[in-house]
C-alpha cells in the first residue's frame, strides 16, 4: 500500500530517484524512461523476477528497491555489455545491482542538503518474489517505462525523528 | 601499457574493458575489491589504475593510499557515484590524478583514457 509521505527529506528523494534514473538510462543506455503515472499496482511488484536492495543511511534512513522482470533485466544487460544473453546469468544479475547503485548514488548525489550513506546493493532473484516492510515504514511506489518494458523502483522510509536514544 | 581495473561490478569492469580496447589498449588486469587490487599491483607493473570507491572487503580510497604508501606515482583515475566536492577532494588529497563520476557516457571515458594512452 503507498502512504502519503509528510516528510521534506523522503519527497525530495523521490524525486532524486526520478531524475536519476532519467539521467542513467539516458546517459549509460542511450535511451529516455519516462515515469507511469499512478499508484504501482501488487502485481506489477510480483511480476519481477530480480530486485536489488540498497541501504541508505544518515539523513534519510531506507532502502531503495530496483525490481525488474526478466525480459527489462536482460534487455537492459545486452543493450549495456553490447552482447546478445539468454536468460538471467551472473552478468543479468550484476547489471540489476549496478543499476540500483548507479540510480541510489546519483540519487544521493541530488540531495545536495542531505548527508546520505549508501551500502552496498544485495541481490535477490527469483519469480514471483515479493519484498515486505516492517510497520512504521512508509514506502513510495515508482514506475518507468523502458524500452524493453517497465521498472519499478521502491522508496522505503523509517521515520528516524521518533527514536528515543 | 598495462592497466589495472578495480570494481566490485563485472559488468561494469566490462564497461570500461571495452573502452580500454576501443583506445587501443588490451592488456588490462580486473579486480574485484580494493585488497585484491593491490595485491595484483604489488605483483605486477601498471601505468595506470581505474578504481571505483566503494567496494566490500577494502574500498577504492583505501586502495589508493596503499598504492601511494608504496611509493608508487602511477595515474590512478577514480570512477564512481561519490560527486560530492568534499569527497572528490578527500580522492585527490589521498592521491587521486583523475575522477570520472557515474553514470558516464563511453565517449567520456574514452576521451579521458585518451589522454594516457597518448602519453
Amino acid at each position: 500500500m503507498t502512504t502519503t509521505i509528510p516528510m521534506a527529506g523522503p519527497s525530495q528523494m523521490q524525486q532524486a530517484v526520478i531524475d536519476s534514473t532519467q539521467c542513467v538510462f539516458s546517459t549509460m543506455l542511450g535511451c529516455q524512461v519516462h515515469v507511469v503515472a499512478g499508484e504501482c499496482q501488487a502485481d506489477s511488484l510480483e511480476s519481477s523476477d530480480l530486485s536489488s536492495t540498497i541501504g541508505m543511511t544518515g539523513d534519510i534512513t531506507g532502502t531503495v528497491i530496483l525490481h525488474l522482470s526478466q525480459s527489462v533485466a536482460v534487455g537492459i544487460a545486452e543493450t549495456l555489455l553490447g552482447q546478445p544473453i539468454d536468460g538471467i546469468n551472473d552478468d543479468v544479475r550484476d547489471v540489476t545491482g549496478e543499476l540500483a547503485n548507479l540510480i541510489a548514488g546519483n540519487a544521493k548525489e541530488r540531495m545536495e542538503n542531505k548527508a546520505i550513506v549508501l551500502g552496498l546493493p544485495t541481490i535477490i532473484c527469483g519469480p514471483k518474489h515479493r519484498i515486505f516492510f516492517e510497520p512504521g515504514v512508509t514506502v513510495q511506489d515508482l514506475s518507468f517505462q523502458t524500452p524493453w518494458g517497465q521498472l519499478h523502483i521502491q522508496l522505503a522510509f523509517r521515520d528516524t525523528s521518533k527514536r528515543t536514544n | 601499457m598495462k592497466v589495472l581495473v578495480v570494481d566490485d561490478s563485472g559488468v561494469m569492469r566490462k564497461i570500461i574493458v571495452r573502452s580500454l580496447n576501443a583506445v587501443g589498449v588490451t592488456d588490462v588486469v580486473e579486480a574485484g575489491d580494493g585488497q585484491e587490487a593491490f595485491e595484483k599491483f604489488q605483483a605486477e607493473s601498471f601505468e595506470l589504475v581505474l578504481t571505483d570507491w566503494n567496494m566490500p572487503v577494502r574500498s577504492g580510497l583505501e586502495l589508493v593510499k596503499d598504492i601511494r604508501g608504496s611509493g608508487s606515482k602511477v595515474p590512478i583515475m577514480m570512477v564512481t557515484t561519490e560527486a560530492q566536492k568534499s569527497q572528490v577532494i578527500t580522492a585527490i588529497q589521498a592521491g587521486v590524478t583523475d575522477y570520472l563520476t557515474k553514470p558516464f557516457e563511453n565517449d567520456t571515458l574514452r576521451k579521458k583514457l585518451d589522454k594516457y594512452v597518448a602519453v
